[in-house]
């Protein structure tokens, strides 16, 4: 341990690291009590707390006289050095940490379904935008088997299973999906129409075209600028006079298949249907769509 | 603008706090600087410190400085991440994932680097600026972020940045 002197009351024997430099002078602990009794007595003045290079400034072990090394100006033994530059994180912080990164490793498998949920639904989406209900249907029905607890995806499942069965002709099916979506959906699924058009379908299939007839018209009522709708009264008409042969029933067909023609005469999908319902007007011979296309395949004309 | 002593806050985010202090200490040992002295967490101002022996070399100072900013806001995104998909997009309402929210905005919300720790940048910048060290001509536009934000701090810029990355980040990624 080295000593200095106090300017103030002379001891020679002061030990270093028991004073203070104040604007050059050197203050024993009592001196500096006495000089500077308040923190406001030293405002403005070089303040210096002196170190004794001797002793270590972390264990306060002296070293008999002879320097230490420094670490920033600060004299350290070679315990403390050893110490202070194999500082470790201790264990409580590496144990938060592998906690931490347990938590999230665990999370992100807890949690991977919504994401193979999110992922098959914007694909969904994306079939559905494209008219690839089937793919669709496949994709949706993963979703709600993914995340059984929102229900809202059950009853797309639904719907978009109902359009798939539709676009196949299997109006049963289809209405049995796009019933139980009824009342759960926004007004822009159009989900009454569709359940009508199903219930139109469904009829026919049934051979029950006075129904057919009734769903047609109910879905024509509804929005009264689409084709397709006047198309189907025109073909449940044409039905009801190819089984009952009253001339009435042949002039309503062809006044509905009129109204049809002047909305949409031109996409290939309304032409071929307004093929098959002239076709059903002519011959009296009611076919299902796949029979149609079966027996003509490039379709029917008269001459 | 409502008032929430900082002691209050630091108790109830004291994750970030411990992660904070550990991003520092971290850098510290990658840089082979000594630490003289570290607290990961107490209840007081500053809530954690870790005190560290002067370096002259601006590359260590920068991480060190900066190193919190580094840890916090990636471990805040993913710890975030898991949780966002059925909270924010499937209105799932499951206690681990308002955990991980809080877990991972608590963390966030510590990301930014103090001012002394800005100050101790800039006091180095400014020399190595001079001989035309990039990182500290770079850093300069960082500081000045790092002292606005901390002003900012009254009106809890530290919450929003959390949020923005835990919450925010996410979104733009699965919007």
């Amino acid at each position: 341990m080295k000593t200095t002197e106090c300017s103030s009351c002379g001891n020679q024997s002061v030990p270093i690291n028991t004073s203070m430099k104040i604007d050059g002078k050197i203050f024993c602990t009592k001196c500096l009590e006495l000089n500077f009794p308040t923190e406001e007595s030293v405002t403005g003045k070089k303040v210096e707390k002196l170190k004794d290079p001797t002793v270590c400034d972390f264990c306060n072990k002296d070293n008999q006289g002879i320097d230490l090394p420094a670490i920033s100006n600060l004299p350290i033994c070679e315990e403390c050095e050893t110490k202070i530059r194999n500082r470790t994180f201790p264990n409580w912080v590496k144990g938060f940490f592998a906690t931490i990164i347990l938590i999230v490793i665990f999370s992100f498998f807890w949690n991977w379904k919504y994401y193979q949920a999110y992922k098959d639904l914007t694909a969904a989406n994306t079939s559905f935008q494209k008219g690839e209900y089937s793919d669709a249907n496949t994709l949706m029905k993963k979703v709600a088997d993914n995340v059984p607890e929102v229900e809202e995806f059950n009853t797309l499942s639904s719907f978009f299973s109902g359009i798939d069965l539709l676009t196949k002709d299997k109006s049963t099916q289809a209405l049995a999906e796009l019933n139980k979506c009824k009342d759960k959906l926004p007004e822009d699924y159009n989900i009454n129409y569709l359940i009508t058009k199903a219930k139109c379908n469904s009829c026919f299939d049934n051979r029950d075209y006075n129904g057919f007839l009734k769903e047609s018209k109910k879905c024509l009522y509804m929005d009264t600028s689409i084709a397709l709708s006047w198309a189907a009264v025109a073909s449940a008409y044409a039905c009801i006079y190819a089984t009952e042969g009253h001339y009435s029933s042949e002039v309503l067909a062809r006044n509905a298949l009129l109204k049809a023609k002047s909305i949409d005469n031109t996409s290939k999908d309304m032409k071929d249907y307004y093929n098959k319902i002239e076709y059903r007007i002519y011959s009296r011979e009611i076919l299902t769509s796949a029979d149609f296309n079966k027996k003509y395949p490039r379709g029917w004309v008269v001459n | 603008m409502f008032f929430i002593p900082g002691v209050l806050i630091s108790i109830a985010t004291f994750p970030g706090i411990i992660v904070h202090e550990f991003a520092h200490m971290l850098f510290c040992k990658i840089r082979k600087v000594t630490v003289f002295d570290v607290c990961y967490f107490r209840v007081g101002n500053p809530g954690g410190y870790v005190i560290h022996e002067n370096t002259e070399d601006f590359t260590s100072t920068f991480l060190i400085s900066m190193g919190p900013f580094i840890v916090n806001t990636i471990l805040c995104l993913l710890i975030c991440l898991p949780a966002y998909m059925p909270v924010k997009f499937f209105n799932l309402e499951h206690p681990l994932s308002y955990f991980l929210l809080w877990l991972g905005i608590s963390i966030g919300m510590h990301a930014i680097p103090s001012n002394q720790d800005a100050k101790n940048v800039f006091v180095q910048a400014k020399q190595n600026a001079k001989q035309g060290d990039i990182l500290a001509i770079l850093s300069f536009p960082l500081v000045g972020m790092i002292f606005i934000f901390n002003v900012l701090r009254f009106f809890w810029a530290d919450l929003f940045y959390g949020v923005a990355i835990g919450i925010g980040v996410p979104s733009l990624i699965f919007s």
